[in-house]
């Protein structure tokens, strides 16, 4: 009979040996698990995920809707007092430089408040500036999963007055028809070239 | 003959008078003793709009700095000062804290910079060709009552500048 080393060392050596493997094992295991995907942004990229919201005149709307057709998508909120209505106001100045042809755009404001852009809101502010532009509100939950999977960020920031303020992306973004990402509009260029951007992208659509 | 001409000629020039935009046929400022206050312009809002924007360039030709503390308007049951910045692609807005410095000799731009005055909490709708009655409160020059035109939702400073520059 081999004499036994005493209870508390054997165990001692168990623990150790433990924790041994399990170092091996964290080392060893996640190569052969599937790597999560990390997607990088950029042109090509899938902006179509699903999602269910509901457009300024109540209708529940899914991204059906925007299916086969370019799309220009800003994402903000109405109590923004400086850059929505400067994004949104070119988003309907370039409508109109389209005449025709800016019915081969899906032109959309997506709110990232929804809690105060509620459908009346958001009826009002859209055709304010022009009601071919789409406004799409809902559930905080609805619209979060939609930005985050359309790598928009969005976060509220309270302010001193006890209300709160959004920072949200600045850009217009650029879907073709295959809901691919193809670029944005950015605030300072001029409105012939974001107007250059719009007609290539319809007219590669078409 | 000749009567139905020129009254014809008249209601023309009369027609033609009232087309163009108030806004840029005439200049628009106020004065103190040492400020101008330059074309203060609000952007027209939704209607139902909690918020709105303001903006105005105060030239100082004074030896002293002065600093703009607040705007009182009835318009507005508040007005703050804010920027708005994009950091990496990101639009924020952030309080102006103390007020707004006009230097000495100089001018400050309200709506250079994504700076401009945030209108909160509006009592009724701001239509465009309104004129919204405020005040300016200064810390030296004191209460400086003006008028805002109010100018199309995507009115810039570069914009009004452009249409009531003074050459420079």
């Amino acid at each position: 009979m081999a004499t036994k080393a005493p209870l508390t060392l054997r165990v001692f050596q168990l623990i150790l040996w433990s924790l041994v493997l399990l170092a091996i094992g964290y080392m060893v295991v996640p190569r052969f698990l599937p790597t999560p995907q990390t997607p990088e942004f950029g042109p090509g990229v899938p902006l179509s995920s699903p999602f269910t919201l509901v457009n300024q005149n109540g209708e529940s709307v899914t991204e059906a809707a925007f299916a086969n057709k370019a799309g220009a998508w800003f994402y903000g909120f109405t109590n923004c007092p400086d850059v929505c209505p400067t994004a949104l106001t070119e988003m309907a100045g370039l409508l109109q430089a389209l005449g025709d042809d800016a019915a081969k755009l899906n032109a959309v404001f997506v709110t990232v408040d929804p809690e105060r852009d509620t459908v009346p809101v958001m009826k009002a502010y859209v055709e304010f500036f022009d009601p071919r532009i789409v406004g799409l509100t809902g559930e905080l939950p609805a619209i979060a999963d939609m930005a985050k999977s359309r790598f928009i960020y969005f976060a509220k920031v309270p302010q001193d007055d006890g209300g709160y303020t959004m920072d949200h992306s600045a850009s217009i973004y650029l879907t073709n028809a295959k809901g691919e990402f193809v670029g944005t509009l950015d605030a300072e260029e001029p409105l012939t070239t974001k107007l250059a951007k719009l007609k290539r992208l319809i007219g590669e659509a078409a | 003959m000749k009567t139905r001409v020129k009254r014809f000629l008249v209601g023309a020039v009369v027609a033609v008078a009232l087309m163009s935009p108030t806004s840029s046929a005439f200049a628009h400022g106020f004065e103190t003793s040492e400020l101008e206050i330059i074309h203060p312009f609000l952007r027209a809002t939704p209607p139902g709009a909690k918020t709105g924007a303001g903006y105005v360039i105060i030239r100082n030709s004074g030896s002293e700095p002065d600093r703009l503390l607040g705007i009182e308007m009835e318009a507005a049951a508040r007005v703050e000062f804010h920027q708005s910045v994009v950091e990496e692609g990101i639009a924020k807005m952030r309080p102006i804290e103390g007020g707004i410095e006009i230097p000495a000799g100089g001018e400050y731009r309200l709506g250079a910079d994504g700076s401009h005055a945030m209108l909160v909490e509006l009592t009724g709708g701001i239509g465009l060709g309104f004129l919204v009655e405020a005040t300016l409160i200064f810390e030296k020059a004191g209460r400086v009552p003006i008028t805002f035109e109010v100018e199309p939702a995507g009115a810039t400073l570069e914009s009004a500048d452009a249409e009531h520059t003074d050459g420079h």
